[in-house]
């Protein structure tokens, strides 16, 4: 379970994704649960369905949900396998403010990968 | 018709059950007695009581009196008609049955319009679940199972009763009770899934914990009642069969099987809200209550 509350200064829709990182990390949630849909859980918070939206994108970019279509939203996979999926998330930002191109920056992870 | 073959009319039975249930329902409780309803529908389901648990409670519960007390008042009212107009006990009894089964449908409906209302204040906190959840969460499996087998037997029935009638006003007299159930069940899954999708605005766990129980017992309730709806559907079907053809019997037979398993897995520990807690609150240990700051009534 989740609680917002909107007289904080961090937005509803950072609220919404510590929370439910948090809840992955404890394993409150666990791989392959299924999450409520935008709406659903938007409706139940009274909040815009943007706003769930948007937390769900940042929770998504950074491996802890995947969309699969219509199907709807999953937690992702295992510890190992959203901690990798972390940690490229923050290379390929790190990359991109480093002004690499994505040739570069594969070029990077290639040769590190060999090397180690 | 002579006021002794309406006196033994089945259907007056059924007029004066719907009529005892109506006043039963409607009859005005004192504030003591609808407290001391809400607490024990409550402490049966270990519902935290705060006071907005409580009020909430209350209105539900009083609601739910009047929805049930109106959809009497009809199916007395339309049994009235009923039984002055056809003198043929088993044409009576099926157009009694089939409005029966209308008024359950009506109040299936009834029941999910009600909770698409929010029944607690938005708040600037607010909690939610963050899983999805679905019927299966709601209603222990055998028991939506033993529903639609009843559902089955009926529907399979209807096709044995429709195939030899001598007439299509014959067919519907036959089949109309047992196509009921069919349609009963079906209303009952198609209400049960769109209830569970109905949002739940709640500040808090106690709040969440409580509209779930509510809608564990709307849910479970219509599926549990299916069973016992298809027995008296497939006697009344039975009243036209050829008494040598023991076709039907065997049909009958099922149906009382059936309603045997639902009294059964009733025993079960995992019936009802048991279930519901293991699906959606599997943190909370057996027969504890959720620990809330307020404090109960």
């Amino acid at each position: 379970m989740i609680t917002i509350d909107t007289t904080l200064a961090d937005p509803p829709y950072d609220q919404v994704k510590r929370q439910i990182s948090q809840l992955v990390a404890a394993g409150d949630l666990r791989p392959g649960d299924k999450m409520p849909t935008v709406r659903r859980l938007a409706a139940d918070l009274d909040l815009a369905p943007n706003t769930v939206a948007r937390a769900y994108r940042e929770l998504e970019a950074a491996g802890v949900l995947d969309t699969r279509g219509r199907a709807g939203t999953f937690v992702t996979g295992d510890q190992r396998s959203r901690a990798a999926r972390q940690a490229a998330v923050e290379y390929a930002q790190r990359a991109r403010e480093l002004g690499l191109s994505p040739q570069e920056a594969l070029g990077l992870v290639e040769r590190s990968l060999h090397q180690a | 018709m002579p006021l002794t073959d309406a006196l033994y009319n089945p259907v007056t039975l059924v007029a004066l059950i719907a009529l005892a249930g109506t006043v039963f329902l409607a009859w005005p409780r004192s504030e003591e007695r609808r407290r001391q309803r809400v607490e024990k529908w409550a402490t049966t389901k270990l519902v935290p009581l705060t006071p907005e648990v409580a009020t909430a409670l209350q209105k539900a519960l009083a609601g739910r009196d009047r929805f049930g007390a109106a959809t009497l008042t009809l199916l007395a009212a339309g049994s009235i008609p009923v039984m002055l107009g056809h003198p043929d006990r088993s044409t009576s009894i099926s157009a009694v049955w089939t409005l029966a089964t209308t008024c359950a449908v009506v109040s299936m409906l009834t029941t999910a319009w009600r909770l698409a209302r929010p029944w607690f204040a938005v708040d600037a906190v607010r909690s939610a679940r963050v899983r999805s959840v679905s019927l299966h969460d709601y209603v222990f499996p055998p028991v939506r199972w033993l529903a639609w087998c009843a559902a089955l037997v009926c529907l399979a029935a209807s096709v044995l009763v429709l195939l030899p009638a001598p007439s299509l006003a014959a067919a519907t007299v036959r089949a109309a009770p047992l196509i009921g159930v069919v349609v009963t069940t079906a209303a009952a899954e198609w209400v049960g899934r769109r209830t569970v999708q109905l949002p739940q605005p709640a500040q808090d766990a106690a709040e969440l914990y409580a509209l779930d129980a509510w809608r564990c017992e709307l849910a479970s309730d219509s599926f549990q009642a299916l069973p016992l709806l298809a027995v008296p559907a497939l006697v009344v079907s039975g009243l036209s069969w050829p008494a040598d053809d023991g076709t039907m019997v065997a049909f009958q037979l099922m149906g009382w099987a059936l309603l045997g398993l639902v009294l059964l897995f009733q025993r079960f520990p995992e019936y009802s809200m048991t279930w519901t807690r293991h699906r959606l609150w599997p943190e909370l240990p057996d027969e504890t209550i959720i620990e809330t700051k307020a404090a109960a009534l």
